[in-house]
């Protein structure tokens, strides 16, 4: 873990450091995001990291998989980043930004350092030609809303994760999405509906939305 | 802001961040572990980087008849052509790519005792001949570690099965074809695909 962690305000792109954080809770009236891992650096609480673990698990692999392209490397990287927050816990500073934002830059670092440190297969001169790819503030930016959009995808209830899968990672219509579900028409746009709002309402309070 | 607006930016946004990757399986035991440890004990976990923990085979400084001759008990552990013996229960599978349609899969099983059982398969990658032979390598922590040597049958296949050690974290991996005798500067005939 970078010393910088804990004395700077976490390395994510600026847009996120402005909205503070959303207290997500749990369906059971659990603990926020922000209040796990304050007991995680406090208590050493296993159980506050495992549903850290649980509700971040898909995007911190997500993350790391789009910086890596690499499934093993992945694998490790993303353990890797969980161990760090375990152990950088404590470094957490709820009024330098939101807890998302902290996990999404302990896994965005572990991911850049691993691929850093690959050997490059193919030797040979940089082309003298101008790189019209994303400068790296759009890609950091990318990255970042991607993973609080599947953090927040991964917080709905599950019948409206469902169908907002299928919709919008499968690419399914929405009598595609009835027909695979056995639900009445209605009610997969009812769903999709209260699951957009919901995201909506999520994003905006993650400062991903305005 | 209307909700139709919200509407529309959420569904731009999901669509922007495609669909999140299937954590597998055992990744959760295996990051619960790295984290807590066994009990969940106030200890910096276990999962530093180790290096050369593979055995690594310094051709350079070995004879070239030496060398032969490790290659040559290198290439014994071809275990045969179209797979072989036990089934391997893989962890994870990473695809590797050549020139002329040569292909390999390396199956990574589940650790178990501090190594993880790999499984590697080729096709269509012509015997190195003479005097040469194929080497794997995995970049560990940006250096070059050397997970096994073999060779290739006539038709262009082999299996080999080996292990490398469950702690490593390695960032890339690729095969090489090497001289015996002549160091470990080879040419990449096999990389991610």
């Amino acid at each position: 873990m970078s010393p910088e962690m804990t004395t700077a305000a976490y390395a994510v792109p600026r847009p996120f450091q402005i909205r503070s954080s959303t207290l997500r809770r749990m369906e059971s009236g659990g603990l926020s995001d922000e209040e796990l891992l304050e007991q995680v650096a406090t208590e050493r609480d296993s159980e506050a990291f495992e549903v850290l673990y649980r509700r971040y698990s898909r995007a911190i692999y997500s993350l790391v998989q789009r910086v890596l392209r690499d499934h093993h490397a992945a694998d490790d990287v993303s353990q890797e980043a969980f161990a760090a927050v375990w152990r950088a816990a404590r470094g957490y500073r709820r009024e330098r930004g939101a807890a998302s934002a902290w996990l999404f830059a302990i896994a965005r670092n572990a991911a850049v350092d691993a691929a850093r440190a690959r050997v490059p297969l193919v030797v040979g001169e940089a082309p003298d030609v101008p790189d019209h790819g994303p400068l790296p503030e759009a890609t950091a930016i990318a990255e970042m809303e991607a993973f609080e959009v599947h953090v927040a995808v991964d917080s709905l209830p599950e019948r409206e994760r469902d169908v907002i899968e299928l919709a919008y990672y499968s690419g399914l219509s929405q009598s595609e999405i009835s027909d695979r579900l056995g639900l009445p028409l209605g009610t997969v746009k009812t769903r999709t509906r209260t699951a957009l709002a919901r995201l909506a309402g999520v994003l905006q309070d993650r400062g991903v939305m305005r | 802001m209307s909700a139709n607006d919200d509407f529309d930016r959420v569904e731009q946004l999901l669509r922007a961040a495609h669909a999140p990757v299937a954590v597998p399986s055992g990744l959760e035991a295996v990051a619960r572990e790295a984290a807590l440890g066994g009990a969940g004990a106030d200890r910096r976990p276990d999962v530093t980087i180790v290096r050369r923990h593979i055995p690594r085979v310094r051709l350079a400084r070995l004879s070239a008849g030496v060398a032969v001759m490790a290659a040559a008990a290198a290439a014994a552990l071809v275990i045969g052509v179209g797979g072989n013996g036990s089934p391997f229960d893989a962890q994870q599978t990473l695809a590797l790519a050549g020139p002329a349609g040569a292909s390999a899969t390396v199956d990574f099983g589940f650790a178990d005792q501090g190594t993880r059982p790999m499984l590697v398969e080729v096709h269509n990658l012509r015997p190195a001949g003479p005097g040469w032979y194929y080497e794997m390598w995995f970049n560990v922590s940006g250096e070059k570690v050397s997970a096994v040597t073999f060779n290739t049958s006539s038709s262009g296949d082999a299996t080999v099965r080996t292990a490398i050690s469950a702690g490593m974290h390695w960032g890339a991996c690729w095969v090489t074809k090497e001289k015996a005798g002549a160091g470990d500067a080879g040419t990449v005939v096999l990389r991610p695909a």
